[in-house]
């Protein structure tokens, strides 16, 4: 509408400030300026618009890059000497488990040698795999490309 | 306490404090603990076949965990309390975590001391040969037995409400 009464104003040879109005000329101006910075404004106003969206919704949990990629799964292997409820124990108490889910996976190691615990990114991995050793378990990760 | 040891888990009165109990007659071999696990090592790791994990970083933070660990304990049973017969320890929330973690380092310490045998003697299953042992194993096979026994009761304990 601006820039059609602009126009309008130019067509009729009227001054700028005849046809427009200080005010319209002035909004004119501000609408130019801000064309250059367009982005960012509706960058801005879209974050804003996002951001009363999700009031009141659960927090999203950040995470780092290597998280997002879930590339590497955390392994226990057997041992001879650490007890089974030990074993169930550490399982429970570090992935959050419930006594059912760690048994399994407990005996998975003491069966087939080996279980697999979780998949997750490699920092989240060697987190794990540092906790696990310093329950006195063997614990390695590999990439799951391999 | 009918066993040789129980878990006293945080009551309201004393929120955060537990009490690792053990009968009196085991003091001695509580304030053995410490000196047992001067003794332990970390486990030599040995590369699996397509490890990933960068020891390089994660060893020093794993060494330094486990030299905190024996600290811990040397503070930890430095106070032994007895009455009636019963005598404990008393640790903070983590605190159980922690002695768990340092009877399983002396157990596996105990394991290389025997020769890192597979499977594992067990007293109830080799009694009749136990004569045979050498003195050392002996002693050792007894402490690992103990903490065997400790450590089950602690697990289920902590883990009944589960």
């Amino acid at each position: 509408m601006i820039y059609k009464a602009f126009c309008d104003g130019l067509e009729r040879g009227g001054s700028v400030l005849e046809w427009c109005g200080k005010e319209t000329l002035s909004l004119a101006l501000e609408l130019t300026l801000l064309t250059t910075g367009f982005f960012l404004r509706s960058r801005y106003v879209f974050m804003m618009q996002n951001a009363s969206k999700t009031e009141g919704l659960p927090a999203v949990e950040t995470r780092s890059h290597s998280d997002l990629e879930p590339g590497f799964v955390v392994v226990v292997w057997n041992d001879p000497v650490n007890l089974m409820s030990y074993v169930t124990h550490v399982f429970m108490r570090l992935f959050g488990w419930p006594k059912s889910k760690a048994d399994i996976h407990m005996l998975e190691v003491h069966h087939q040698g080996k279980s697999v615990l979780v998949q997750t990114g490699r920092e989240k991995a060697e987190l794990y795999v540092g906790q696990l050793q310093n329950y006195g378990l063997t614990a390695t990760m590999e990439s799951v490309g391999e | 306490m009918n066993d040789l040891f129980d878990l006293d888990l945080p009551c309201d009165d004393e929120p955060g404090r537990t009490r690792l109990l053990f009968q009196s007659v085991l003091v001695p071999f509580v304030h053995f603990l410490p000196e047992a696990w001067k003794l332990c090592s970390l486990i030599p790791y040995s590369p699996k076949e397509h490890d990933a994990t960068d020891w390089e970083v994660l060893l020093p933070s794993i060494e330094e965990d486990f030299r905190e660990r024996g600290g811990w304990l040397r503070s930890a049973t430095a106070s032994v309390h007895t009455a009636d017969g019963i005598s404990w320890i008393q640790v903070d929330a983590d605190g159980v975590e922690s002695f768990l973690q340092c009877l399983n380092d002396i157990r596996l310490s105990c394991w290389g001391r025997l020769g890192n045998p597979d499977p594992l003697p067990h007293i109830e299953k080799i009694d009749l040969n136990f004569r045979r042992f050498p003195e050392d194993k002996k002693v050792v096979l007894s402490v690992m037995e103990l903490i065997s026994h400790w450590q089950t009761v602690i697990v289920e304990k902590v883990n009944r409400f589960s």
